[in-house]
């Protein structure tokens, strides 16, 4: 029984992962904007989700799984924490722009919020089948 | 007292694959199949949605949120046909003879 191994509620828990790994990676850099020479992190999910789901407009064809380019497997998808070192915001080498950080932090919440609400309404559909619509 | 014999009032027709009613167009299956893939592509459609928003495709929720409700609520009515149906059945198997 896969009842919850569906790619739609699959990608909405790791979106949900990738969320929560954003907040505390944008909180890091806020923490950090004052400390000489740091440099900030950026999380990438998106483009690694839209790989895993077949909806890149180019793929390299692959005849075997261990190939370069292929495919991953969206079950051990993970978001990718990356050192972003190309630019500078202050004279000590710091590169938190606080503006930035803050307006990423509100539509990460956002977009945190309606992926748990919709899966949670997926959730509950799937009880209300279950149990048939009695109450 | 006048009663008359129900047999006469409702003439049954004999069952069949064949059988259509010739006023109404289309079978009450008909009509069934036809409700059951409207199901089938709401559910498709909202899940289709939510991969569109997830990877970026579409900036709006509001879509999703759309789509998702009418997929519940389609889902909703047909769970409570099929209960009605279901209640139906067991009345009439339930009837004296």
């Amino acid at each position: 029984m896969d009842l919850f191994s569906d790619q739609v509620m699959v990608s909405l828990v790791k979106e949900l992962d990738a969320g929560a790994l954003r907040q505390r990676v944008m909180a890091n850099n806020i923490a950090n904007v004052n400390t000489p020479y740091f440099k900030k992190t950026v999380v990438e999910f998106d483009s690694l989700l839209k790989k895993a789901l077949g909806r890149e407009p180019v793929e390299m064809i692959t005849t075997d799984p261990r190939h370069f380019g292929g495919k991953p497997s969206l079950a051990e998808l993970r978001p990718e924490v990356s050192l972003s070192k190309e630019t500078t915001m202050r004279t000590d080498g710091n590169n938190v722009d606080i503006d930035e950080e803050m307006t990423n932090l509100a539509a990460n919440s956002m977009q945190y919020q309606a992926v748990a609400k919709e899966l949670s309404e997926r959730y509950s559909g799937l009880s209300y089948v279950i149990t048939g619509g009695r109450r | 007292m006048q009663v008359s014999p129900v047999g006469l009032a409702l003439p049954v027709q004999p069952a069949g694959p064949g059988n259509k009613q010739e006023s109404g167009g289309s079978s009450f299956a008909d009509m069934l199949n036809d409700s059951l893939k409207k199901l089938n592509d709401s559910k498709v459609n909202a899940d289709n949605l939510t991969l569109k928003f997830l990877t970026g495709e579409i900036q709006d929720f509001h879509q999703v949120a759309i789509a998702m409700q009418e997929a519940s609520l389609t889902m909703q009515l047909a769970v409570e046909v099929r209960n009605k149906v279901i209640e139906a059945y067991q009345e009439v198997s339930r009837m004296q003879v």
